[in-house]
């Protein structure tokens, strides 16, 4: 039986070539890779909003795009929700006449306590009448989410939109998510380069790099079953560092394994877990200054092996006596402060960008929920 | 004075909603479409700001004197010309504001607009016609009152005639020759007065449109 959704996208925007296949059910995908790997495209030409060279998408019964049989259904009639990263709320409109406006025949009475009923989801029904410029950045989200719901859409695309929110909100809104895609009964594609967001939100995760999809896995079997590191290493972007976390000797967390451990914030929990470091989070340090004491305990040394500069990041993969390390760094570093393969460089890693994947204990099996924790210093 | 203000009045009631359609549509053109031709004729539309009336006029003069079909229908130096005159000096004010305004709506909001099943005329309704409303009113107040005041142009094209052509500000002109300086005066603070009651409401606009994105 072939997949609720089936895409296959092939799209060149200037050099960038994008060309992605695949399927999914009505689930939670994610898709899962660094920054400008073609994420946020696949999902505007999921949408309709970037026309599509060359491909196909099947939605359910219906053919959305089919460009050798020259179907491409127009944006506005392909029922696709899309969350943009930054929310497109309507400035203009209250939040209720935002919500409606998805709605079909939005001046019907119908139509307005439908809305209602979605604000109320949202736990909103109290800022009805406001406008988004009145609104926190947490009630924006939820607005924006009622909206795209209030659609009714056959498919729903987000695009970073929690991005913005941390901790407690970030956890909310995810399981509001959740609840929600069970009971609309869609597939819902979620774009994210966050590890904490694919293991809470996902059942599927699709890794997509340098406009390619890497691969493919069901979140269940990236955090338990025997093949779960290959799974991970799939993605080929990021630290991933498979140990404990242990308590240290002064009484804080430290997470270990094979050939080093990290010291890390406050975190609840002690057992066997994977690390996640995005390689943008690592500090490169220079040996002459001092750093912070909660830097140090972190430190690292090694040889720069190889260095990759694309698209105005530099790649560093330096080998250490803890192992195999991915830096990124980012923007305007001049190229000349770069360090060169064969050279030494000092790096550290911020206790707070360790995130923390639990493995679930073997003998409690009914929790399925993985347990997802970012460590904060 | 009341036979040239009725004039004046006349080409305006003509010549506002010219210029928000042609205006609002060539703003609209050249700020979202890409077109071959698109910087030429951006070119053209800016032309009349910096050429002088009398230069705008003689084109006119020749354009509408020598094609057959304009020649026929006898537009020189009668009513129709006078509300052209007025006309084509006015419309790059309002071309640039509209393209101001339209380059300033957010594409996205009119993408979001979209997946929520909103046909692309409804998105422009609802959602770029509101956001560029202040933008726009302030280019039809300007251009608006730019088109009342035009001399050059209309004295070009459509002469002094009173009674035909003869406007607000050709009116004036005929007076001040004459040495009837009080009905000059007169004549001159009804503009003045328009002009500070356009520019009110251009500020008044202005200020208003921060608020609400505040």
């Amino acid at each position: 039986m072939s997949a609720w959704l089936e895409a296959s996208i092939k799209e060149r925007a200037g050099s960038f070539l994008l060309d992605v296949s695949f399927g999914m059910d009505r689930e939670i995908g994610v898709l899962f890779g660094p920054s400008g790997s073609g994420k946020s495209l696949t999902l505007r030409c999921l949408a309709g909003l970037r026309k599509t060279g060359e491909g196909v998408i099947r939605l359910g019964s219906r053919t959305l795009l089919d460009s050798s049989a020259g179907v491409c259904v127009c944006p506005h009639r392909r029922k696709t929700g899309l969350l943009f990263q930054d929310l497109a709320l309507f400035p203009h409109m209250t939040v209720l006449e935002n919500v409606l406006f998805g709605c079909e025949s939005p001046r019907s009475a119908d139509a307005r306590a439908r809305a209602r009923e979605w604000l109320k989801r949202v736990r909103l029904e109290s800022c009805e009448s406001r406008y988004p410029s009145q609104l926190s950045g947490g009630q924006k989200q939820r607005v924006a989410l009622a909206r795209a719901l209030a659609a009714e859409p056959d498919m729903l695309l987000l695009d970073e939109p929690f991005s913005a929110l941390d901790g407690p909100l970030r956890r909310n809104l995810r399981r509001e998510l959740r609840e929600l895609q069970a009971q609309a009964r869609i597939p819902i594609l979620y774009v994210t380069h966050q590890v904490e967001d694919l293991c809470a939100l996902g059942d599927r995760v699709f890794f997509i790099e340098k406009g390619l999809l890497a691969g493919s896995a069901r979140v269940q079997d990236l955090l338990e079953g025997h093949g779960r590191m290959r799974f991970w290493q799939m993605m080929g972007w990021g630290n991933l560092l498979d140990g404990a976390v242990e308590t240290g000797a002064e009484g804080s967390p430290v997470f270990r394994w094979a050939s080093g451990a990290l010291s890390l914030g406050s975190v609840p929990g002690r057992g066997r877990a994977m690390a996640f470091i995005r390689p943008d989070r690592l500090r490169l340090l220079d040996p002459r200054l001092p750093v912070d004491e909660e830097l140090s305990r972190n430190r690292f040394s090694g040889r720069v092996e190889e260095v990759l500069l694309e698209g105005g990041v530099v790649r560093m993969h330096v080998r250490t006596a803890s192992g195999h390390w991915q830096i990124e760094q980012g923007g305007p570093g001049a190229p000349s402060e770069v360090a060169r393969p064969g050279e030494n460089v000092h790096f550290a890693v911020p206790p707070r960008s360790v995130e923390l994947v639990f493995s679930p204990e073997p003998k409690e099996e009914e929790s399925v929920e993985p347990s997802v924790v970012e460590s904060r210093a | 004075m009341e036979r040239a203000l009725f004039i004046s009045l006349k080409i305006l009631a003509i010549d506002i909603p010219l210029l928000a359609l042609l205006g609002g549509g060539l703003g609209w053109l050249l700020s979202r479409k890409d077109f071959p031709g698109r910087e030429v004729l951006s070119l053209l539309v800016q032309l009349p700001i910096v050429l002088p009336p009398s230069v705008l006029g003689l084109y006119l003069l020749f354009t509408l004197g020598s094609v057959p079909l304009f020649r026929e229908a006898g537009l020189l130096f009668a009513f129709p010309a006078a509300a052209l005159g007025a006309l084509v000096p006015s419309l790059p004010i309002m071309v640039q504001a509209a393209r101001a305004g339209f380059a300033g709506v957010d594409r996205q909001l009119e993408e979001a607009a979209l997946t929520l099943g909103r046909t692309p005329v409804e998105v422009f309704l609802k959602i770029t016609l509101p956001l560029a409303r202040r933008t726009l009113l302030v280019g039809l107040a300007l251009s608006s009152a730019r088109a009342l005041g035009d001399f050059g142009v209309t004295l070009m094209v459509a002469g002094n005639i009173p009674g035909r052509t003869q406007t607000l500000p050709l009116y004036i002109y005929g007076q001040v020759e004459s040495l009837n300086f009080a009905q000059a005066h007169a004549a001159a603070m009804l503009l003045v007065g328009v002009g500070i009651g356009s520019l009110w409401l251009v500020r008044r606009m202005e200020t208003g449109s921060h608020e609400r994105l505040a």
